[in-house]
């Protein structure tokens, strides 16, 4: 439509929003997407050469999550190696044998925890990846080592590491071009736990496909040749990309969601402006439906340009989060971004849903804008709130008050959910209720300004436009709430968490695994005075992995009673190195963690060469050793806490990010917006002898007004919940807990919509050297240029 | 006061009441008129301020909807039409210039003339818009937007806009009201020129004798209700009298 396109050209300012909220929206998107592409299992860079993986018989679990692989028993994985080896097309069958092992440097242990439980190998398994050596030679006797060349150890060189028995010396025999550390197959048997993974090196010329299909291994192991062969990426890394995606779809969710919110705002806003143009049309002949569809162009093509940018920007910018990703536990080492045109196609798609549903309120009320409305001069707003508003708006308040209160007893996976859905709710419940409260706020914040002239017209303007006043301090009224509410929460549940759990550790100090490391080794344990877990797997008969704790405290199986097992009852157990063997109920005791046994530590130790122990809670002094370092009790709880709150911080920042990001800019938007409107007004004004300082001056203190009522009305939403959330908190542990007030981030967020606002009130004033409204406000009708 | 309504008129109006808000508070703007506008005729409606005249307007042109009686363009009866079909019958059958804000700030001159026609889903044909523009003098302004235009040059444009269509009847709500005399005086030529060679009906509110000297007939409106007429007034001075009579006699 020729219209539309004119349209969109000549009210370029009023679309400006709009565009920036796209673009911004679809950015996110698109980068979000880009990481999501990126972020697909893939076949582990160390298995890449093998066509074809045997993995070992899987179980999934009945309530959903991801499939686990129970290891084969030492039998299974000689005769699968023997089976496979004899199959037509098959030159090598190797098991994958992995191990925890860590390079230590003055002492310490470097490099990424998560990567370093399974960074060790056998050398054998080295045909399995692309990787060449470039140096040296195999590692041929015990102590002998393969390393990455780009460590700068040389050949010959000393290597000092950490092994789950304790530190160790190797010298390095070669150097290839990737990453691990691989050992002679003798070390790597001793030291690994059980064989999950089988991995096949074929003939020159065999059909992988047919290889996989000729094996005929029955239940025993599963032939995975192509794409399918990323099913053998460590359990780590898959959990480590799910809670990735969690997080790309809670910012997707959140971008789409706060973009349209800013495109409905933004195009109601400019729709109540436009009333008397709409007017025009109707009288000319224009039905509802062509407004309806006029509006819906206008803001299509803005979406297009605006998601060009978008799709394209986003996907640029995603690569910058790989390091950041990697680093919080978001994606495995090595995750990198590529460029995904579906990504961005997707994008630029879902920026027009976006776009079409913001617009398509806006879009059915100007459509029922009486032809009259042509003839009218801008008229005063009728009522502030409609019937509708305060029905919807009290739904959402109590909706979304509900979802919140929920928070506190919710577990740690339903928060995240909890968080976004009680937070988006009670934005649009914000917004529509704003426009009640704004005003008899606002009068009250002006009341002792009520004498001089900048008072006077700030207190009676914003009566007048309730509207637009709201339209301002609701994305505010919005930013704050959701920014106290959320993080103040969680700060307070933090807290309080810490204050529990500590309560639970008799001892003064603990001794925990140093920073980098996984776990304490063997020998680290040893070292100390103390009690402490070793903490390993078993699974059932059906491959349903089971926690397993080895103590030194106990001389049978005890366990706990959720798994419904009675005292005598005899369980097979296959360990880690997928012995299986029957083990007596000797206990079934409360004090067990829920689905988990307990085994004589020795016990596990046998049977899991690759076992760490989570911590040792000192009954004695703290014996410095490799990897180990002293911690309070207190302290170490917190550390666990912060852990887990590092994610759930990423989790807020980036929520909190693209929701306060948006608000300022609907805010600025709609300040910008409704002051070149106000053109007339300000010629007026003008005209009677105000200065130019004296017209900005209202404007801005209008800007500021409404940030303070909006800022005022999250606090009085979310302060009260806040405290509510803290005496559930109390009451479930039994103790007093602080209440943690997130006065940085109230002061960032108010600060940021403050600024904004006052920004962009005052930049049509600042543009054209100080007069640009004047010198055409006063031109006859039709001149309704919103470009100035 | 009586109207026949024998021949066919291009605007009818039977019995047409308005009444605006409920209660007590009921405002009474139009009261049973029944008036008809005959084809190829120039009416001007005049009446004091919060006489109806407006309203009467509004009704007949089909942008408000009467309380009670019946409207009629070209005979089609609008009463029962729904919305979408009203604009359908406003799009072909009526043209508007209003006293101000009559074009769409975005389209040139030439786009806001094509406007009503593509609408309608039609394209205009060769040569019709600019023709169009032509007869209106701003044949050289065909691309220039509103804003660039000055407001008599503007009414003009609406009135071109207004014609293009061929309308049965063109509806002028105060067009002269924001625009000087030599403004005012090309204004109401081209009005009173499109009656004389194209048989356009046109209907005209107006608080100005001089513009309302340019009708065939004019309608003196008081208190919703049609009051005096005047044929082929000789002058503004007699219009400008009648008007006073008429503001003497609702004083008192």
């Amino acid at each position: 439509m020729i219209l539309a396109k004119e349209m969109v050209r000549h009210r370029w300012a009023s679309f400006l929003g709009t565009f920036a909220a796209l673009a911004v929206g679809v950015a996110v998107i698109s980068g979000s997407l880009a990481l999501w592409a990126s972020a697909q299992p893939r076949t582990p860079k160390p298995l890449a050469a093998a066509e074809v993986l045997i993995a070992s018989p899987s179980y999934d679990p009945p309530e959903g999550g991801f499939p686990t692989y129970r290891p084969w028993s030492p039998e299974e994985v000689d005769e699968l190696v023997a089976r496979a080896g004899r199959a037509a097309g098959v030159a090598a069958a190797i098991p994958d044998r992995t191990f925890y092992v860590q390079r230590l440097v003055d002492g310490r242990p470097v490099g990424n925890a998560r990567d370093a439980v399974h960074s060790g190998r056998g050398w054998a398994s080295a045909g399995l990846s692309p990787y060449q050596l470039l140096q040296g030679s195999a590692p041929d006797r015990p102590g002998g080592v393969v390393v990455d060349a780009a460590l700068g150890v040389p050949v010959g060189g000393q290597l000092p590491v950490l092994t789950a028995s304790g530190p160790a010396t190797w010298t390095v025999t070669g150097t290839i071009d990737g990453p691990g550390l691989y050992v002679d197959d003798a070390t790597a048997r001793s030291l690994a736990g059980g064989v999950t993974v089988i991995g096949l090196r074929l003939t020159p010329g065999a059909d992988a496909e047919r290889v996989a299909e000729g094996l005929g291994l029955g239940a025993l192991g599963e032939p995975l040749t192509g794409a399918e062969r990323s099913a053998a990426e460590p359990a780590q890394d898959t959990r480590t990309r799910w809670l990735g995606a969690q997080l790309i779809i809670a910012t997707v969710l959140v971008g789409g969601f706060v973009a349209v919110f800013v495109v409905a705002s933004t195009c109601a806003f400019s729709a109540a402006q436009r009333r008397r143009e709409i007017g025009l049309l109707r009288a000319i002949g224009a039905t509802p439906g062509q407004v309806r569809r006029l509006l819906l162009a206008e803001v299509l093509l803005v979406a297009l340009g605006a998601g060009v940018l978008g799709a394209v920007g986003g996907a640029l910018l995603a690569p910058l989060l790989e390091g950041p990703f990697v680093a919080v536990g978001l994606e495995p080492a090595g995750f990198r971004v590529g460029l995904s045109w579906w990504a961005m196609a997707a994008a630029l798609a879902a920026g027009m849903v976006v776009a079409a549903l913001g617009v398509w309120m806006s879009a059915r009320r100007a459509s029922r804008v009486p032809a009259l409305d042509a003839l009218r001069e801008a008229a005063a707003e009728k009522r502030p709130m409609t019937l509708s508003r305060w029905i919807f708006g009290g739904l959402g308040v109590v909706a979304g008050g509900g979802l919140a209160a929920l928070l506190p007893g919710s577990t740690a996976e339903q928060k995240p959910t909890i968080v976004l859905g009680s937070a988006m709710v009670l934005l649009v419940a914000a917004a529509l209720l704003a426009p009640a409260v704004v005003v008899p706020l606002v009068r009250l914040v002006t009341w002792p300004f009520r004498r001089g002239a900048t008072g006077m017209l700030v207190r009676e303007g914003t009566t007048v436009a309730a509207r637009r006043v709201a339209s301002t301090a609701a994305p505010v009224l919005a930013a704050v709430g959701f920014a106290v509410l959320l993080v103040g929460t969680f700060q307070t549940a933090n807290e309080a968490v810490g204050i529990e759990d500590t309560a639970k550790i008799p001892e003064r100090a603990v001794a925990a695994p140093a920073a980098a490391a996984p776990g304490l080794t063997e020998a680290a344990v040893h070292a100390q005075r103390g009690r402490s877990e070793l903490s390993s797997v078993v699974y059932l008969a059906s491959g349903e992995p089971i926690r397993a704790t080895g103590s030194a405290e106990v001389d049978g199986l005890v366990v706990a009673p959720s798994l419904g097992w009675r005292v005598g009852e005899s369980v097979a157990l296959r360990f880690v190195d997928g012995t299986v063997q029957p083990v007596t109920v000797a206990q079934v005791s409360d004090e067990v963690f829920i689905d988990t046994v307990v085994l004589p530590r020795a016990l596990v130790r046998t049977h899991d060469p690759t076992a760490l122990t989570e911590v040792v809670y000192l009954a004695g002094p703290f014996t410095p050793v490799a990897g180990a370092e002293e911690l309070t009790a207190r302290a170490y709880v917190e550390r666990q806490a912060a852990e887990e709150g590092d994610l759930i911080n990423l989790f807020l920042a980036v929520l909190l990010g693209i929701s306060v990001g948006y608000t300022g800019l609907a805010v600025a938007n709609t300040l910008l917006m409704a002051t070149y409107g106000r053109r007339q007004e300000f010629v007026t004004l003008h005209r009677t002898g105000a200065t130019t300082g004296q017209t900005l001056r209202v404007v801005v203190v209008e800007a500021m007004v409404a940030v303070a009522a909006g800022t005022l009305l999250g606090l009085a939403v979310a302060v009260p919940a806040l405290f509510e959330a803290r005496a559930g908190l109390a009451e479930e542990i039994g103790a007093d807990v602080t209440l943690v007030m997130p006065w940085g981030t109230l002061a960032a967020v108010v600060g940021v919509c403050g600024g904004l606002a006052v920004t962009a009130s005052a930049l049509p004033f600042l543009r054209r050297g100080g007069l640009p409204l004047l010198r055409r406000g006063g031109s006859a009708a039709g001149a309704r240029t919103m470009a100035g | 006061m009586t109207t026949t309504l024998q021949t066919r008129q291009a605007v009818e109006l039977w019995s047409v009441t308005r009444r605006f808000g409920a209660g007590e508070h009921t405002v009474t703007a139009l009261n049973h008129i029944t008036v008809g506008f005959a084809p190829a005729s120039f009416t001007a409606v005049m009446g004091p301020s919060g006489s109806g005249k407006s309203t009467l307007l509004h009704c007949a042109a089909g942008l408000d909807r009467v309380t009670e009686g019946r409207v009629l363009i070209d005979g089609v009866d609008l009463t029962p039409l729904s919305e979408k079909a009203l604009t359908r019958v406003r799009r072909e059958r009526v043209g508007f210039v209003f006293q101000a804000f009559n074009l769409v700030g975005a389209l040139t001159a030439e786009q806001n003339v094509e406007l009503p026609l593509r609408l309608a889903g039609r394209r205009a044909a060769a040569g019709q818009v600019r023709s169009m523009l032509r007869e209106v003098g701003l044949a050289d302004r065909a691309t220039h937007r509103p804003s660039e235009l000055s407001g008599g040059q503007q009414q003009r444009v609406a009135i071109a806009r207004a014609l293009v269509t061929e309308p049965a009847v063109l509806f002028a709500d105060e067009p002269t009201g924001a625009l000087d005399n030599t403004a005012s005086r090309e204004v109401l030529r081209l009005l009173r020129s499109a009656v004389d060679r194209h048989a356009q009906t046109v209907v005209m509110v107006t608080h100005d004798p001089l513009a309302a000297a340019h009708a065939d007939r004019v309608l003196f409106l008081a208190d919703g209700a049609i009051v005096d007429e005047l044929r082929e007034p000789r002058g503004a001075e007699q219009i400008a009298s009648r008007m006073a009579h008429l503001e003497t006699r609702g004083l008192g």
